[in-house]
């Protein structure tokens, strides 16, 4: 928990950060639609080098970016192992009954490729883009919904809350956790019972903290005479650019080349 | 022999972050046994962040942490029996609180610390009774109890194992007149009857200046100033630099003498604050 980066916005002002949220929103899909029909080595190649790219444009330190994979590095080289040895087709090697396949080769090394450049895709959606500025795309793009009587505006207040929250919990986790360690508290019990009895004295503070933080926010929020029935206005207003429709083109220009490649 | 001092610690935050921020450059203090010392600093000037190196909740990027002249990061060094030693409450330690009765809550520390259940009774009631209140509040639930009392008790939480150095993060933040001065009570007495070490952490001046024996003055991550509250107070222009300001009883002999009356202005204390008044009434009505 002490080091979490995912979702971190990092500010900079380059050319990737002054694209609209809803444009990045909109080609982070079209990104992992991109990636999922992606089935030759050589665009693999291509979608990385574009990648990297993009990563340059947007200013972001490669620590960052690998900080942002890391953590689910153990789970991607859990899958591709399984999908190395349980492949069936022409075996090209075998270790006592492991038998590596040249199809479970390839199978394990599209899925690696195609998690991490999904999850790379996605941070850098969020180390470009403020959290405000995700939450008023995500509105403005589900404002359609309204017709249908979904309350749109109550769901990005709620979405903007709990994503707002994620560090302040995590902190207080950490503030409860070195509490209950200065008097004398050891977490790495090996037991599982003993795991679970040392949750305790983190949860109950934790979630009693919480209610305390929903109250007290309750109340500011009716303080400032917050009310979901009135349409709201925006300060800055969303609008579209020039690198908005270049940035849609060269997507598109790659989502299609992709698409016909598969044919070729 | 100092009881506890550190040597040229240096911490940063965020680490190979772009958010790095250094909190601590070059800090060096020490604690004799028995002494009450106040840290006062500004909001930001790395206060709290020291404190978790003193019980080593923090390792610090540079410098070296010494505990009865053991350096407790040496390998081998262990961690957990030093914070049974160096006792440490954080900023509103009520909020750590979890318990369903505060007599369950004060066991807290002795459970870890692996001290024998029949032992448990008696260290408990002598840690409620150093706070003040009575044996009838060891049953209660603690999420009933009121700022004042809640705040005692987590207290009572951190005594209960006999910390040679108790270190308090604003021990009295929130509170009203009365629970403050009951904290400090309570402080005073544990210090006196356990012949501990305490180190009390506040930007309130008022409180340190009362209890404190010696002072350490911080400011963007670094001590600008050491010394006894009178050292410390007769500097107000180097004080205020940092964004602290002293006492109001010092501001307001120091205002008296500089309107021309013949007072001591290194006062800092109420009490000593009253009789330098006093004989300053009694002398005018003499002149008359």
């Amino acid at each position: 928990m002490n080091d979490v980066i995912i979702g971190q916005y990092i500010p900079e002002n380059s050319r990737i950060h002054r694209l609209d949220p809803r444009t990045k929103i909109l080609l982070t899909f079209v990104w992992i639609l991109t990636i999922i029909l992606t089935n030759k080595l050589l665009n693999f190649g291509l979608i990385i080098l574009f990648l990297l790219l993009i990563i340059q444009l947007a200013k972001i330190p490669g620590k960052s970016v690998w900080n942002s994979v890391r953590p689910i590095l153990p789970i991607i080289l859990f899958t591709s192992f399984f999908n190395l040895i349980y492949t069936k087709g022409s075996v090209i090697g075998s270790f006592y009954f492991l038998e590596v396949t040249q199809e479970g080769i390839r199978i394990s090394v599209f899925l690696t490729l195609r998690i991490l450049l999904i999850v790379t895709g996605c941070s850098l959606l969020t180390f470009t883009t403020s959290l405000t500025a995700i939450t008023d795309g995500l509105e403005s793009l589900l404002s359609p919904l309204k017709k249908w009587g979904v309350k749109v505006n109550d769901i990005s207040m709620m979405i903007t809350i709990a994503i707002r929250f994620i560090p302040v919990l995590s902190e207080e986790i950490n503030k409860i956790k070195e509490a209950q360690m200065a008097r004398g508290a050891s977490f790495e019990s090996k037991k599982f019972l003993g795991k679970i009895r040392g949750i305790l004295p983190i949860l109950v503070p934790l979630i009693y903290s919480a209610f305390r933080r929903a109250y007290e926010l309750t109340t500011a929020i009716e303080c400032r005479c917050y009310n979901h029935e009135i349409e709201r206005t925006k300060m800055n207003r969303l609008g579209y650019q020039k690198g908005d429709i270049g940035a849609f083109g060269i997507f598109i220009f790659l989502f299609v080349g992709i698409v016909v490649s598969r044919f070729i | 022999m100092a009881l506890l001092r550190t040597e040229n610690v240096d911490y940063v935050y965020g680490a190979g972050t772009p958010f790095v921020q250094t909190a601590l450059a070059q800090i060096s203090f020490s604690l004799e046994k028995n002494e009450f010392a106040g840290m006062v600093g500004a909001t930001g000037s790395g206060k709290s962040t020291l404190i978790k190196l003193l019980n080593g909740l923090l390792r610090p990027k540079n410098g070296r942490v010494f505990f009865q002249e053991q350096d407790i990061w040496k390998k081998g060094y262990d961690l957990q029996a030093l914070r049974f030693s160096v006792g440490l409450s954080f900023q509103y330690p009520e909020h750590q609180i979890f318990s369903d009765t505060v007599r369950e809550d004060i066991a807290y520390g002795l459970k870890n610390q692996g001290i024998s259940e029949d032992l448990w009774d008696e260290k408990i009631r002598e840690a409620i009774e150093i706070v003040g209140l009575d044996e009838s509040y060891l049953s209660k639930s603690p999420f009933r109890l009121s700022g004042g009392e809640i705040r005692r008790v987590a207290l009572a939480g951190t005594m209960v194992v006999k910390p040679q150095v108790l270190v308090l993060d604003e021990p009295t933040a929130g509170l009203d007149p009365i629970g403050r001065k009951m904290v400090y009570h309570a402080l005073k007495r544990f210090q006196k009857e356990s012949e501990s070490t305490i180190l009390v952490v506040s930007h309130s001046m008022d409180d340190v200046a009362e209890y404190a024996d010696s002072l350490i003055v911080m400011d963007h991550g670094k001590i600008v100033d050491k010394g006894t509250p009178a050292q410390i107070f007769a500097n107000t222009a180097n004080l205020e630099k940092t964004g602290l300001a002293v006492p109001e009883v010092t501001r307001l002999l120091k205002k008296i003498k500089t309107a021309g009356f013949s007072v001591q202005d290194t006062i800092y204390t109420m009490e000593d604050a009253k009789n330098e008044l006093l004989k300053l009434l009694k002398g005018e009505v003499k002149d008359e």
